[in-house]
């Protein structure tokens, strides 16, 4: 049998690229606005990018959709109408996860400047392994509020070799050096202290989250102190797919972790090690009152995700209306 | 109305492996004397192994349809798929005329919300006066959709309308390239 039927000849730059596009991309792709640029047509392209969010309390998943321009361009020949040049499919993929990357730090960032307002109650002092980075600032703010009257001159801190860490308890205006060149508690770490009814351990936690809120790129980028990271993460993916979703989920441990491995690169199988770390981790998190358990499941606290939420508005995101499913 | 045997329910960009399914489950129950490896019951779970086994094809931006040729070789299904833009929707039609389903990508949340959004696989199964009626996994139990003809075809001509077309080898194409811009001597005052 032999059909006749009628095509669309690719006469123009846009047909040229759009079925390239389909022939090595996918229909995720679409080309933007042609640009005449002398011997050649540039045409940039951008991504409609599916992201699926669950449920696994109510087994409900949705399905958004992320939309982003310019991960690639196309060059076509404006004689032949010929592509001379295009993208991997690599080279889009590494463009999606870098505009992915920009909404995911987008809520670390937020999130962590949630978390370190002492109002929240987070409780800092129980994520043991993010301590082993931060001992400094611990010991400086309690050993400043349990010696009183006996405050160490800037000679000594200096001689211990983490002015750097003080420095940023400086820099939050909690701690000072005063006329006598001595290490002195603000009248800001004094109300700290009082409200936390004198307890110097809990103001020294409170003290470690408004450090973090402030300077955690510091911490992190600068002064490499990772320890803090793996708890940022899981507490990252976590939000982020609430966020997507637009209310609390809630999520086992496995899902989770696979989040993570969503929203940053790591491998896809972790460690051994690394596996067993992570059910410390997310006991850690629950403990910290940053993540809650709910019948068997994690879930979020409500306060925080309401704080993030002003985020939801600007992600380059939409929801088809048929996304919602029970399962 | 061409009765597609098998419906899959899929969601993001598996609407593509699920509709090459779909198709490839009704070839296999309307031509059964070519040679196939899938077993001539849909329900088992061979045809839903074949529809998983797409995934694998499906990347971040899609589908991509080099792939659905690379899919089918790979598990020997005597098929050939191609890609095309076709002209306008009675192409569509002389393809159901002669029962040939046809995978179609239009822009789905164009027809949904009114608003330029992802490109959407589903399959035409028939026309009637006001409507094409589609087979799309998107919308699994309920998979037969109508569309309003017009909002059709803002929204296939929104993809380009392009169709991918999966036919017993037997079948073949003759193509006519219709070119966008009308020929000078055809145009109204000789001029384009």
């Amino acid at each position: 049998m032999k059909l006749r039927i009628e095509v669309q000849e690719l006469d123009t730059p846009r047909k040229v690229v759009f079925n390239k596009i389909m022939q090595s991309y996918g229909a995720g792709c679409f080309p933007q606005k042609t640009e005449d640029i002398g011997e050649f047509y540039r045409v940039p392209i951008g991504v409609h990018f599916p992201s699926s969010v669950i449920d696994q309390k109510t087994n409900t998943e949705r399905i958004f959709t992320f939309h982003f321009n310019n991960v690639g361009e196309f060059l076509v020949k404006k004689r032949s109408l010929k592509i001379e040049s295009r993208p991997s499919q690599s080279f889009i993929l590494n463009s999606i996860r870098e505009k992915r990357k920009d909404v995911r730090d987008t809520v670390e960032k937020d999130l962590i400047k949630i978390i370190g307002n002492p109002k929240l109650g987070v409780r800092f002092d129980v994520l043991k392994y993010a301590h082993l980075g931060v001992q400094p600032i611990y010991r400086t703010i309690t050993k400043l509020l349990e010696t009183r009257g006996k405050y160490p001159p800037r000679s000594e801190v200096e001689s211990i070799g983490y002015t750097d860490l003080v420095r940023l308890i400086i820099d939050i205006g909690y701690v000072e050096y005063n006329e006598e060149q001595r290490l002195t508690p603000t009248n800001k770490l004094k109300d700290l202290f009082a409200q936390s009814n004198g307890d110097a351990l809990r103001t020294a936690e409170s003290i470690i989250g408004l450090v973090l809120a402030e300077h955690y790129d510091y911490l992190y980028q600068t002064r490499r102190i990772i320890h803090f990271v793996p708890y940022v993460r899981a507490s990252t993916a976590y939000y982020t797919e609430a966020l997507q979703f637009g209310g609390l989920i809630h999520l086992t441990e496995t899902r989770l972790l696979e989040s993570v491995q969503k929203y940053y690169k790591v491998a896809a199988r972790p460690s051994r090690k690394a596996r067993f770390g992570h059910a410390t981790l997310i006991r850690e998190l629950l403990d910290a009152n940053i993540l809650c358990s709910e019948d068997n499941f994690i879930t979020g606290r409500a306060d925080i995700l309401d704080g993030l939420m002003h985020i939801r508005e600007d992600m380059p995101m939409s929801e088809p209306p048929y996304s919602s499913t029970a399962e | 109305m061409i009765d597609l045997p098998l419906k899959v329910k899929a969601t993001g960009h598996n609407c593509v492996p699920a509709s090459v399914t779909m198709v490839c489950a009704y070839w296999r129950k309307s031509k059964p004397t070519l040679k196939w490896k899938l077993p001539e019951d849909i329900n088992s779970s061979e045809w839903t192994e074949f529809f998983k086994s797409g995934f694998k094809y499906v990347k971040a931006s899609g589908m991509p349809t080099n792939s659905i040729k690379r899919y089918l070789k790979s598990l020997n299904i005597p098929l050939n798929a191609r890609l095309e833009h076709m002209s306008n929707s009675h192409q569509l039609l002389n393809l159901l005329n002669v029962d040939v389903p046809i995978i179609v990508f239009y822009n789905q949340d164009f027809y949904l919300k009114g608003e330029k959004g992802i490109g959407h696989a589903a399959v035409v199964v028939d026309k009637t006066e006001e409507t094409f009626v589609t087979v799309d996994a998107a919308f699994y139990p309920k998979c037969v959709h109508q569309i309003p003809k017009k909002v059709f075809e803002e929204a296939w001509e929104m993809e380009q309308k392009s169709a991918i077309i999966i036919s017993p080898k037997s079948i073949k194409f003759s193509r006519v390239k219709i070119p966008s811009r009308t020929i000078p001597m055809y145009s109204h005052d000789g001029v384009t």
